[in-house]
């Protein structure tokens, strides 16, 4: 919840300059909610101009390929999409209301990928001078420093006097994380100097963004947030998609292929995917905190278990994605 | 089980080891010991050896050490390249960061002897004589082992012992000063008498034979009467009551030796016939240098005759014996158990024993010369027309730190006698040797 000195006369006065007259307004996370006379709206507060006007750009573009189901930033009497007071930016926006896609259902997974295919369509027509705000985890110094760091606390462990069982559990992963981490580290070598080059996208654009219709989904959300590489985005979605499909790599397949009806994914692209599936992360987070805090606690210690336990369907939607990859090699050669 | 040397018997063992899922498997032994921890006590009429056999060692276990390994290169296929082997959430029962481990099992022994079988309790102790050791598998470790229980009472003494029955109201009274036997010494002839006297039926044993075959090896009392009951892991252990094989000081014995099959048929069927005599004629009899024999029948007879290569002294009984592992806190495999029944239940002993009691007891009241005379009357016709003077001898067992000359001054005969009678040289006796002692005059 932003915490503004603002007033709710203020922003009275604000949603006036839209022809808006508020019956009831309430802060929420982001801004405000406002009861009108033309429905709910959304005032969202924005602190960076250059986010906010990289956000309006790709829902405009989105809207301009055709996908109408998009939330827009409404345009104020000042012919502007926002309203700047006490530095921050007001942008009122409609709220849509429905269910988000289910993963369960094949024509929502479709429907999903296609709307994130539009979006990426979108974001790829975006001229902006934006640098990456948000960096991707997976970058070079990701396996360097991580191989290494794996190697120094598999020889901690062999050292130790008096192992502990998490001790033991870690010594016997570590070769098998080195494993996928280097692994990982081969597929990046291999497509780094393509993804130095893939357009920007929200970082933290998440599956419940989508709001379901019946011949598409609306996209909605994305404020404030900070910008990295195309497909941080898409893995997000896969990973939601195949957590809430009950571990469904069909799921995961028909996500791609609603994606690609609108945008082809380039071998790059596919492979940069794998690589987030390619490294445990939900273990590697935890191998990290066990680096850090040299020990973990009980509650960490079974986070850390479970995390294990779960990887193995990581594993598999790992090979999905490469058998994808695969597939798709054969059918362009 | 088998006899091995003077007054010790050889128990083979054979017991597999499994590891348990807490163990590492096993790629090298390092270290390996079988160690008796053994009380022997002794209950009531019965001498009781039980304890175990620790085996303790150490080993390499053949758990692969965990190793960062270099990644290969990408594979042709993704698919291909990134299939791992999943990640572990349970280390699993062994430690990963150990490649060694131990050892310990104890393999349970309980072996009951009749009180009889042996002199002194302090006499007797057990020890690994072999040890040896098969890995079979890495789970699985054969062991073999022989163990040694010594100190127990030569079968001969045991024999001498039951056939006097002065000796026998001794033992039952637990006597120590048991080393001197009285029996009847046909002169020129002694080692026939001595081993007619000794003759066990080839089929039926004495009693006494059949203490020495109660010994037991099993897991527990409730076992001990259970015969032949052999598990997998068992080690049969046989009985070679190989007196020939024992170190026979004596000419006498030599001569046995040779003479024992063509005598054996003929010396039964007196032994028969005079026992006969002896039972319906008991106060007819008027010899006085005589010792009753103990109950022998034809039957015992016609089936020792089956048996003409058997020994008078021996008796080659194969026995089935199981010693049981009890499952110790790292046996969570099901250890084979080796459980003993080397067992037969000690009756006839004690119906022999009595007899021999009531002979004893009829010369202790005066029947001495009847009894004396029923024996005059079988060794007689037990040495046909050939021999009919009887001379009265003694026998001692030479004690530890003991000479000649102590037992000449004991008996207040000269040395010479002595060994003439054992037709013997000096440098021929030793410690638990029996000699036989001339009457004076």
């Amino acid at each position: 919840v932003i915490i503004l000195k603002v007033t709710n006369e203020q922003l009275r006065k604000l949603l006036a300059t839209y022809k808006l007259k508020a019956s009831r307004i309430e802060p929420v996370e982001q801004g405000y909610l406002a009861e009108t006379t033309k429905g709910t709206k959304l005032i969202s507060v924005w602190d960076n101009a250059d986010l906010l006007r990289w956000s309006n750009s790709w829902r405009e573009e989105l809207f301009k390929l055709g996908h109408q189901e998009v939330e827009r930033f409404l345009v104020n009497g000042n012919k502007k999409r926002y309203i700047r007071y006490q530095g921050k930016y007001f942008v009122v926006s409609d709220v849509p209301r429905g269910n988000p896609p289910d993963p369960y259902q094949k024509e929502d997974c479709l429907l999903a990928g296609e709307a994130y295919g539009k979006i990426h369509l979108a974001v790829t027509q975006i001229k902006s001078k934006l640098q990456v705000v948000s960096h991707s985890p997976i970058e070079e110094q990701l396996f360097s420093e991580g191989m290494e760091r794996i190697k120094e606390q598999f020889h901690m462990i062999e050292e130790k006097e008096a192992p502990e069982l998490l001790d033991e559990v870690m010594y016997l992963n570590i070769p098998l994380l080195y494993q996928r981490l280097g692994r990982a580290h081969q597929l990046w070598q291999r497509v780094s100097h393509s993804v130095a080059d893939f357009p920007l996208s929200s970082a933290g654009f998440q599956f419940s963004q989508l709001i379901k219709f019946t011949n598409g989904c609306y996209v909605r959300g994305g404020y404030n947030v900070p910008l990295c590489r195309l497909h941080e985005d898409t893995a997000q979605a896969i990973r939601e998609i195949y957590e809430h499909s009950g571990w469904s790599s069909q799921a995961i397949a028909d996500f791609l292929e609603g994606y690609e009806k609108h945008r082809k994914l380039s071998d790059e692209e596919l492979v940069y995917l794998l690589i987030h599936f390619t490294v445990p992360w939900d273990v590697w987070n935890h191998f990290s905190d066990y680096v850090k805090q040299s020990n973990l606690s009980e509650e960490q210690a079974e986070d850390l278990m479970e995390s294990i336990r779960r990887q193995r369907y990581w594993d598999d939607v790992t090979i999905q994605i490469a058998k994808y990859i695969d597939v798709k090699k054969k059918l362009s050669a | 089980m088998r006899k091995n040397g003077l007054g010790s018997y050889q128990i083979d063992l054979k017991e597999t080891i499994y590891l348990s899922h807490y163990q590492l498997p096993i790629e090298e032994i390092e270290e390996l010991e079988l160690i008796p921890q053994i009380e022997i006590d002794e209950r009531g009429n019965e001498i009781e050896i039980t304890g175990c056999l620790f085996l303790y060692g150490q080993y390499r276990g053949n758990q692969s050490k965990a190793n960062i390994e270099e990644t290969d290169e990408l594979a042709d296929s993704y698919e291909e390249s990134v299939r791992f082997d999943p990640l572990v959430a349970d280390r699993g029962p062994v430690s990963p960061l150990v490649n060694q481990d131990k050892l310990e099992n104890r393999i349970p022994i309980k072996i009951t002897l009749p009180r009889g079988k042996v002199r002194e309790v302090d006499d007797v102790y057990a020890h690994i004589h072999s040890f040896d050791y098969e890995l079979k598998s890495p789970y699985q470790i054969e062991v073999v082992a022989s163990l040694i229980i010594s100190g127990l009472m030569e079968e001969e003494e045991l024999n001498q012992r039951k056939n006097d029955p002065l000796h026998y109201v001794q033992l039952q009274e637990e006597l120590e000063n048991e080393e001197q036997f009285e029996f009847v010494h046909v002169a020129s002839r002694f080692q026939e008498s001595i081993n007619s006297y000794s003759e066990p039926p080839t089929d039926k044993k004495s009693g006494l034979e059949e203490q020495l075959d109660s010994i037991q090896f099993g897991q527990s009392a409730g076992q001990e009467g259970e015969k032949e009951e052999v598990m997998s892991t068992e080690a049969q252990i046989r009985i070679e009551d190989e007196q020939e094989q024992e170190q026979l000081d004596f000419d006498y014995k030599k001569q046995l030796e040779e003479e024992k099959e063509e005598e054996k048929e003929e010396t039964a069927k007196k032994m028969v016939m005079e026992q006969k005599q002896q039972k319906e004629s008991n106060e007819e009899q008027q010899a006085d240098n005589v010792v009753p024999l103990p109950g022998l029948d034809e039957s015992m007879l016609e089936e020792e005759q089956d048996e003409d290569d058997v020994s008078l002294f021996h008796t080659d009984e194969e026995v089935k014996v199981a010693i049981s592992s009890k499952g110790t806190k790292q046996d969570r495999e099901p250890i084979h158990s080796l459980s003993s029944i080397f067992s037969k239940t000690p009756k006839a002993p004690e119906i022999e024993e009595k007899e021999v009691r009531e002979e004893a007891h009829i010369e202790e009241q005066g029947g001495t010369e009847a009894a004396e005379d029923d024996q005059a009357l079988y060794l007689t016709n037990f040495m046909g027309e050939k021999e009919e003077h009887f001379t009265k001898i003694k026998m001692c067992i030479m004690q530890r730190d003991e000479t000649i000359e102590d037992i000449a001054e004991r008996y207040q005969l000269n040395v010479e006698s002595i060994l003439r009678v054992n037709q013997a040289g000096r440098n021929q006796l030793g410690a638990g040797q029996i000699l036989y002692i001339p009457a004076k005059g």
